[in-house]
């Protein structure tokens, strides 16, 4: 449950922070500040668990087509941004 | 408001900040909204133990940053990404991704002076839905910046992974 639902928030201080230290980047800056903030390397990983590979994890009736089976994959956007705690 | 965590020895005292990369509104102690997208959650992200729990909490808002039912907050908050994306990717060459742009007006612009988090939404993920193909439930998360609006913090239920 929420309480105090919003009374009023300095948007235009906001506004301000944030054109000024948009205004002090350098492009040297910005990358060091992004490659800071993705040393970890889950970010260049994506997500998910790490499995040892097996031989073969897939394999396809070649002459009967019509009885393999395909499993749909949840494509919503919101599996690959929602990551809360 | 609530929080959604694996199943545990011991029964959490506070919420858990969550650091990952991945958290898309940058580092902070997430909340949804609603029970049924906790439950959901615990069943996609919280199932290493087979069991997750879910803790209740009221959140003084105060200070939040509303884009879900604030339309001013809304408007500015859109132009404000656009902006911080445009600005880094102009100058760095690099695209930076939603979690680092709020982790940006976090940390670089100082917001987390004068405000205690966000709300947010998107699309549900979970089966309640009773119109077919039609998003009409918003999934709405808070990430809250700080300890001190989180109040009366307490478990509210454990279950089974399905």
């Amino acid at each position: 449950m929420l309480l105090n639902i919003n009374k009023v928030i300095d948007l235009i201080e906001l506004e301000r922070r944030l054109d000024e230290a948009l205004s002090k980047e350098t492009p040297e800056s910005l990358r060091s500040w992004l490659f800071n903030e993705r040393k970890n390397l889950d970010f260049f990983l994506g997500e998910g668990t790490y499995f040892l590979l097996k031989g073969n994890p897939c394999s396809f009736k070649s002459d009967n087509p019509q009885n393999t089976e395909y499993q749909s994959c949840d494509n919503s956007p919101s599996n690959n941004y929602a990551k809360a705690a | 408001m609530y929080h959604t965590q694996e199943r545990r020895e011991k029964r959490l005292s506070k919420p858990i900040l969550c650091q990952k990369n991945n958290a898309w509104l940058g580092v902070a102690y997430y909340f949804w909204n609603d029970e049924i997208d906790a439950i959901q959650w615990g069943n996609a992200s919280k199932n290493q133990t087979g069991y997750f729990e879910i803790y209740e909490a009221t959140i003084d808002s105060e200070n939040i940053i509303d884009t879900v039912f604030n339309e001013e907050h809304y408007n500015f908050w859109l132009r404000q990404i656009e902006k911080a994306a445009k600005h880094i990717s102009k100058k760095s060459g690099m695209k930076a991704s939603l979690q680092e742009i709020n982790q940006y007006f976090k940390d670089k612009a100082k917001w987390s002076d004068l405000t205690d988090g966000i709300l947010f939404q998107d699309l549900p993920n979970s089966d309640d839905l009773l119109v077919r193909n039609l998003y009409y439930r918003k999934r709405i998360q808070m990430a809250v910046y700080k300890l001190e609006i989180i109040n009366n913090f307490a478990f509210h239920s454990e279950m089974g992974c399905s």
